[in-house]
This record gives structure tokens, sequence and C-alpha cells, in this order.
């Protein structure tokens, strides 16, 4: 308990010696930490086997198949669409479309917010950057050191500590936000197969 | 004629042999008796030879020996005028060091008229040893806290009676009934009041309990007058980046300005997706195309528009209705992508603009280091952190217009997305209710 007390008033030092910039870019941090875990949990694929066999599978148990991921509710929808669909005698492509369409919005859900983060936390951390180093500059033209919040060495800490965190936080999320981009590519032509499989499936 | 001669010379020696015999005896004895002698005298020449031999190596030996124990002597008398002109050069630098000691130690305690003899003829050891009991007797005093009355000014400019606390000679604390603070020098060794407020410090000074962290102003000397630092508001801060700077700013208006609008058109563009399906939704699973565009007269916006076109066009092939949705979304989206590049480019133009903004300032600034050279440190770096004020404006201003930027356009892309699905969804359940 103590240990904890300690880590929490080193990183509140820390995060104080930045300025309120370093608030702005933990804020920042906790949003893109947000949308990633949003992203990493709506895109898991669940299933491990490949699309063709997947919709067999679902053909053949029906309701009783286990989802175990968002690909199985997909192709459980989709062939629910398609059976409307040859119900009333029309062509299935457009009801599957309209029966992925949720899904397609949801793998994409804050896709923007943790691509805009990424972009944006380095700037952030150029802000703190400049903004301290006016204050060094402030300080070095007034040479007082009457006040401690507003001395070189404060300015100096206020601007490396920015430009790190800015760095801390865009370089992971560059990382896992291009990965699961790739996830997300992934699923949208996993989607198209299903599409495809199921339009065409009366011509076999 | 050879025979002549030789016949002549036989007779001669016939004739003489006698004589000649006697003549050879007579020499004969003589040149014996003459080599004894010499044989005698040779001998005795010899032993006196070896004998003077001998007391010549003799002799020999004893210079050799003595030159030996010279030159030892000598390389001892060598060694010890080595020894003895290091030891001077010791001596002599010694001397300068004292006599620097001597000259530092008298421009030191000069400036508290402590007075260090330094003419020629004085005892440089007791003199030394003096400097070094005063200085000794300063530090003490100088690194102690000491309460004095004394005269300093306010900050009004009037000047007050009241207790000064001098830590060392490097800071001060004055205390009057009127005012308590920091001091800093006001010039030729008097004492203003700082205008930062640290009179908890100052009470506590006087008081002789310091706190921990304490403000305190620390000064060099006393001879020279310090200004005030001003506060600096954001207005100063706005008016040090120029006229880049109040461009940046008017860019910056202009981006959240657009993108209030922008905002205010998605709200207006696709709040209802959801409400007018739902509705449409509902009228078309009892087969009633005409209610459905009546029940969706009354709602506005892009989605409305495009959902009527729809419904109108409903009875069509499935091909013409396609069309008809993918041209009505088209049509809209140039009402709802409005302004989002220009927010876009704002946000990409206005750090580029700090930077420009910034390159001008140091410019000025090393304009003002040809004119003035790089004595003053001060006159730079009040320069520079001008110059880096358009770079933190441009941030300030790119960083907003950027998220929220992004963030609309994000949100605009999903509007068209649902648009798109909710037409489809709706053609979609009007033909399966059709059937039935």
């Amino acid at each position: 308990m103590n240990e904890i007390l300690v880590y929490w008033n080193q990183f509140i030092n820390i995060m104080n010696s930045g300025g309120i910039i370093m608030w702005v870019l933990f804020a920042l941090n906790l949003l893109l930490w947000y949308g990633i875990g949003y992203r990493y949990l709506t895109l898991k694929r669940g299933t491990r086997g490949n699309v063709r066999r997947l919709i067999e599978k679902h053909e053949k148990r029906g309701s009783e198949k286990k989802y175990s991921g968002l690909l199985d509710y997909v192709v459980a929808d989709s062939i629910q669409a398609y059976k409307t669909a040859q119900s009333i005698g029309k062509k299935p492509r457009a009801f599957i479309y309209d029966a992925i369409f949720p899904y397609i919005i949801l793998i994409g859900k804050y896709s923007i917010l943790v691509k805009t983060i990424v972009i944006l936390a380095p700037l952030v951390g150029l802000l703190g950057t400049v903004a301290g180093m006016i204050e060094t500059f402030d300080a070095l033209q007034s040479s007082s050191m009457f006040s401690q919040g507003d001395s070189i060495a404060g300015g100096i800490s206020k601007a490396l500590f920015t430009t790190e965190l800015g760095l801390v936080v865009a370089v992971p999320g560059l990382i896992i936000g291009k990965i699961l981009d790739k996830k997300e590519e992934q699923f949208i032509l996993e989607f198209e197969q299903i599409v495809d499989i199921l339009s065409t499936k009366d011509e076999k | 004629m050879k025979i002549l001669l030789t016949l002549f010379l036989l007779l001669s020696t016939l004739l003489s042999a006698d004589e000649l015999r006697d003549a050879y005896e007579k020499e004969f004895t003589f040149l014996k008796a003459q080599k004894t002698e010499l044989e005698k005298r040779l001998r005795q020449e010899k032993l006196f030879q070896t004998k003077e031999v001998a007391t010549t190596k003799q002799k020999v030996q004893n210079l050799q020996n003595r030159y030996v124990k010279l030159s030892q002597e000598e390389k001892n008398l060598e060694n010890q005028m080595q020894k003895l002109s290091v030891k001077l050069d010791d001596k002599r630098s010694n001397k300068e060091i004292i006599a620097s000691v001597l000259i530092q130690a008298k421009s030191l305690l000069d400036e508290y008229n402590i007075e260090v003899n330094d003419k020629k003829d004085a005892d440089i050891l007791k003199v030394t040893r003096k400097a070094f009991v005063d200085g000794a007797h300063l530090y003490k005093q100088l690194s102690s806290l000491e309460k004095e009355n004394g005269k300093f000014y306010l900050t009004d400019g009037t000047k007050t009676d009241g207790t000064i606390i001098k830590i060392g000679n490097i800071a001060a604390y004055g205390v009057t009934d009127k005012a308590k603070g920091a001091l800093a020098p006001a010039g030729n060794g008097e004492y203003k009041i700082w205008n930062q407020d640290a009179s908890a410090d100052a009470l506590a000074f006087a008081k002789g309990t310091p706190r921990k962290d304490i403000k305190i102003f620390i000064y060099e000397n006393l001879d020279k007058d310090v200004e005030y630092k001003k506060e600096k508001t954001l207005e100063d801060t706005i008016k040090g980046g120029g006229t880049i700077g109040y461009i940046i700013l008017i860019l910056g208006a202009l981006g959240l300005l657009l993108i209030l609008i922008r905002t205010v058109l998605l709200i207006r563009a696709g709040s209802n997706v959801k409400e007018i399906t739902n509705t449409v939704v509902e009228k078309l699973r009892n087969n009633k195309p005409q209610e459905a565009l009546e029940a969706i007269k009354g709602y506005k916006g892009s989605t409305a528009r495009v959902i009527k076109a729809t419904l109108r066009n409903i009875d069509k092939d499935r091909d013409h209705i396609e069309d008809i949705v993918t041209e009505n979304i088209l049509n809209e989206s140039s009402h709802i992508d409005r302004f989002g590049n220009f927010v876009l480019v704002l946000a990409a133009v206005a750090p580029l603009l700090g930077l420009l903004g910034t390159v001008t300032g140091m410019i000025a600034t090393f304009d003002i280091i040809t004119e003035f050279g790089t004595g003053d440190p001060k006159l730079l770096s009040g320069g520079i952190s001008e110059a880096l004020v358009t770079t933190m404006l441009g941030l300030i201003v790119a960083i907003p217009l950027l998220l929220l930027g992004n963030l609309l356009s994000g949100w605009a892309q999903n509007i068209k997305d649902s648009m798109e699905q909710a037409a489809l969804h709706i053609v979609n359940e009007y033909e399966v209710h059709k059937e039935k």
C-alpha cells in the first residue's frame, strides 16, 4: 500500500513538472486507449476457420451454433437475410448488405479517433516544448530566482517532459492502431466474401 | 786492371799483418773491457728503470684515486646545487602565490573596508595571517542571518524605516508595519521591496523560523537597481507574436466558427436518422408507403430528403431506386462535407505560419545582435522568447482544429453511411412486406 502511494506521488510530481500540457496529454492518452481497447474487443475474429467453412457450419447447425466472435454473428445475420430474400424471390445481395451494414459501422468505430490522437499527441508535446522554451528564455531575460515555477530549470523540464510524453502516447498508439487497421481491412474483405458466396449460391 | 788492384791489396795485406794483429789485440781487450763495463751499466740501468716504473705506476694510481674522489665530490656538489636551485624556484613561486593571495585578499576585503597592508616593507607573514583571520570572520558574518534597522523603499517609491533581515549578502527581507516582503537592490546599496508577495517568508524570517520552501530574491550586489518584473499577461504574450500572431489568431477564430457552423449542419443532417427509419419501417410493415411519406413530411434535413426521394420512387425497379439513392446522397454530401476540408487546411497552415513568425522573429533578434553584439544575453533571450510565441500560437490553433475537424469528418462519413443504409433497409423492408 505504501509503495503504491510512493509511485502515485512520483507520478503526480512528474505530471506537475510538465505543467497543464501533461494533463492534456494524459487525457488524450486515456481517450486513445479507450478507443484502442474498444477496437480490439470489437475486432475479435473468434473463429479461425475460413469463411466458406464457417458458412457451411452455420447452415448445417442453424441456430444451435455457438457464437464465438464477430464473424459468427455476421454469417448468421447474412444467412438470415439470404433466406428472407429467397422467400420473396428477390436477389439476395442487397438484403445481405443491409444485414452486414451495422457491422461495417461497428468495426470502423473510433478508428478516426485513434488516428487523430496519434497525430495530435506529438503536436501537443511540441506545444509544451515551445511553452517551456518561452518560459526558459523569459527567465533568462529577467534572471531572477524569485519563484520556483517560473525558472530556467522549470522551463527546460517542462519542455523535455511534454515532448517525451507526447511520443510515449503516440508511438504505441501508432503501432497498435496500424495492426487494428489491418485487421479491419481483413474483416471488410471477408464480409465481401460472405456476400459473394451467399449471392452466388443458387448458381452452383 | 782488376788483377792489378787485387795484387796490390794482397801485397799490402801481407806487409802489415803483424802490425795489424797487435793493434787488433789491443783493440779487443779494450773493447772487451768496455763491453763488460757497458753490460754492468746496462744491468744497473735496468734495475733502476724497473724501480722507476714501479714508483711511477704507484704515482699514477694515486693520482687516479684522487681524480675519482674529486669527481665524486663534484657530482655531489652539482646535486646539491640542483636541489638548491629547485628550492629557490619553489621559494620564488611561493612568493608569487602569496603575493597574488594578498592581492586577492585586498580586492575582496576592500569591499568590506578591511585593510590589507600591501606595502613592500610589510611583514608578509603577519599580513597574510591577518587577512585570513579577517576573511574567516567576514565569512561567518556573511553566512549568518542578521537583523538590523534600516531604510528601504516601498513599492510606491516612498522610503520607510523598518527591520531588514539580511541573509548573508545574497538576499534580504524587509518588515514594516505597512509592508513585508523580499528586498531587491535599488542601487547605491539601498533596498526596495520586491513586488511579488513574499510576506509570509519575511515574517517567518523575522521570527527566526524560516519555512521549508521559501520565496527569495537573490542578488549579486546592491549597486545596480533591479527593475520590477511585470506580470506577463496574455495580452503581452499575444503582442509578442506581432502581425503573424494576429493572423494566426484570426485564422483560428475563423476555423472555430466554421467548425461551429459545420456542427450545426451535421446535427441537422443526421440527428434523426433512426427516428425516421423507425417511423417509415413501421408504416411499411403494414405496406403503406404513401402513409410513410406523409408521416415524415414534417422532418427536415439531408436524411429526410434522401428517404423521401426513396419512398417516392419505391415502386420502381430496384436498380432505378439504387441510382436515385446514390444520386441523392451525392447531392447531400456537398452539404454534409461543407467546410470540412477548409478546416483541415487551416489546421495544417497554422503551425507553418507559426514557424514563419518564429523565423522572422529570429532574424530580427540576430539583427539586434549584429547591431549591439552578443554582450547582453538578456537581449538575445528576450527576442527568442518573443519569436517562439508565434509557434506556440500556431500549435494552439492547429491542435483543436485538427482534433475537431477530424472528428467532424468521421461524423460526416458516418451520416452518409447511415443514410445509405437507411435507404437500403427501407427498400428491403418494403420488398419483404409487399410480397406477403
